[in-house]
């Protein structure tokens, strides 16, 4: 039995909101100039009413859990736990480079990659996903480094994927075999139904963002 | 009709339920003070996180522990500003989707509107028009108030609101954030003979404050003196002293001037005792009442908004589904 789920995936300005419902994908777009909070309710009604179904018969909500931007994650995520703990249904909470390192392999066949988004301050977030029974896998710790450091760590084979690309031309210029990719309904629903599958499933009030960046403020010195 | 009210302007995760037959049935507060005070201050990143990681748990305890169903909520108000737009909007979202779930209405509301009516919350209450000073961290204003929804400004601090004017304080004299409490500790210590401050723009009419020159006064008062424990406390006194003179002074002017004979006083600062022990002076000098929330609702909490945000359904105010919050906001809209 096929099931219907809400996909939230706002880690950068490509918001991706989606809909599933009898295996049939919905999506609707979303204005990158115009704040993502502004649109999210209205895309999700309006994706509602395109299933003609209403929202207590969603199984589950999707949402990216990050890294990205810290703002973008917290509205989807909000959204996200205020609507699975008002229709009481669980959460499947998906790292936003893996949607990323699936989209290299649908699309390129690609079966191992390094995944680097935008981290701002000069900074991306990036890790390797290689492929493991048809799903790309996370091979190393996500980390917050600048594009060089990250480029130091590569070998020559690595393919590099993300929009990290297309903001830090150093990346770009770099040799490697590269793509610059935003996220993809197929790939949030294919890792979506697997999880959920799997029972990796959370509570509205467990589930938390992953931001990766911590240190976002200094301590006083006291005197 | 049952409201829950989301107050996540700054650093305190604030939720309630305001019955307009019973009146507040339930409130839970998270406070991140502690969290912020080894910064010295609150730290924006960090107060939107711990939103995120507090609000739900919250929500669900504070109808959990009052035998309250999800059902049971008929709308939800929620702050949408002014204050801090990444905590701002973290109450917006969850509250916008929460009434959008349960398709009831939302409405928004204006954190110093849930300032202003928080007395209303009390057993001993003001009715209209009364004359009401909100001094905060963010605010220092005296408003005229006539009904829900009609305020005219009589005065405002031209520069830093009474509650920085403590933070800064506090912090020349090593005191630690928030300031305002520290301030009013240490004072009880301090000298009545031993300092006098100014007391800002009382020498001339009008009801407009400035508090930047205190902080001034201040800083000049410890580079001139040994900062011993005595001496701190002498400073605290007179600096305390010289703010609540002034409010006074400006409050007198303002119920004169509206020939009003109830004071409110709401907003971080009325949580005060020295303010609150001399505004009350006043109020029996003119034969007039004074009003004030309970020491729990002087600060930041979901119980005012939740009633705020009753008010403003009753005018026949919604929000929309697009979640919006506005970082600055004046309660009273100008247009010149």
């Amino acid at each position: 039995m096929s099931n219907n789920y809400l996909m939230l995936e706002t880690s950068t300005s490509n918001a991706l909101i989606a809909l599933s419902v009898n295996d049939v994908l919905y999506q609707t777009g979303i204005h990158s100039t115009k704040p993502q909070a502004e649109q999210l309710l209205i895309c999700i009604d309006d994706l509602i009413h395109q299933a003609n179904i209403s929202l207590n018969e969603l199984d589950y909500i999707a949402v990216s859990k990050g890294p990205g931007s810290f703002t973008g994650l917290r509205v989807a995520i909000s959204a996200a736990q205020a609507l699975a703990y008002a229709l009481n249904i669980p959460i499947v909470a998906i790292c936003s480079l893996q949607i990323l390192a699936q989209q290299a392999y649908r699309r390129h066949n690609h079966h191992a990659v390094t995944v680097a988004i935008d981290a701002r301050m000069q900074e991306v977030y990036w890790a390797r996903f290689t492929l493991k029974q048809q799903v790309m896998v996370l091979q190393s710790k996500i980390e917050v480094a600048s594009p060089t450091s990250m480029l130091k760590q590569l070998t020559q084979d690595d393919i590099l994927v993300g929009n990290a690309l297309s903001i830090y031309p150093e990346l770009a210029k770099a040799g490697f075999e590269s793509m610059c990719m935003t996220p993809k309904a197929e790939d949030f629903t294919y890792l979506a139904c697997l999880l959920y599958a799997q029972g990796q499933v959370v509570s509205p009030a467990a589930l938390l963002p992953e931001y990766i960046r911590n240190n976002v403020a200094k301590k006083s010195l006291k005197t | 009709m049952k409201v829950l009210g989301i107050e996540t302007s700054c650093d305190e995760t604030g939720v309630a339920v305001y019955d307009s037959e019973k009146g507040l049935i339930a409130h839970k507060l998270h406070s991140q003070i502690d969290m912020h005070a080894e910064y010295g201050g609150v730290v924006p990143e960090l107060a939107s996180r711990d939103h995120v990681r507090k609000i739900i748990p919250l929500i669900h305890a504070l109808l959990e522990e009052n035998n309250l169903k999800q059902s049971d909520i008929d709308a939800v108000a929620y702050t949408k500003g002014p204050g801090l737009v990444g905590a701002l909007l973290v109450g917006a979202t969850v509250g916008r989707s929460l009434a959008y779930a349960w398709q009831i209405p939302a409405v928004g509301v204006h954190h110093m509107e849930g300032h202003l009516l928080a007395p209303m919350l009390e057993a001993k209450k003001p009715s209209f028009p009364f004359v009401a000073l909100l001094v905060s961290g963010g605010h220092t204003q005296l408003i005229h108030v006539q009904a829900i929804g009609d305020y005219q400004l009589l005065g405002e601090s031209l520069d830093d609101a009474a509650g920085e004017a403590f933070d800064k304080t506090a912090r020349l004299l090593g005191l630690g954030y928030p300031g305002g409490p520290k301030i009013a500790h240490l004072a009880m210590q301090g000298n009545p003979s031993r300092f006098r401050f100014p007391r800002p723009m009382t020498d001339r009419p009008g009801l407009d404050f400035s508090f930047s020159g205190l902080k001034t006064f201040a800083l000049n008062t410890i580079q001139s003196h040994d900062l011993d424990e005595q001496t701190k406390a002498d400073i605290a006194w007179a600096f305390q002293d010289a703010v609540v003179d002034t409010l006074y002074i400006k409050c007198k002017r303002a119920l004169q001037k509206t020939r009003c004979q109830q004071l409110v006083i709401a907003g971080g600062v009325s949580a005060n005792t020295a303010l609150r022990e001399k505004l009350a002076q006043l109020a029996t000098s003119i034969n007039g009442h004074i009003f004030y929330p309970r020491l729990a609702f002087c600060t930041d909490n979901g119980a005012m908004i939740a009633y705020a945000g009753y008010q403003r359904l009753l005018k026949g105010e919604q929000e929309s589904l697009a979640i919006k919050v506005k970082a600055r906001w004046p309660l009273i809209e100008t247009f010149d």
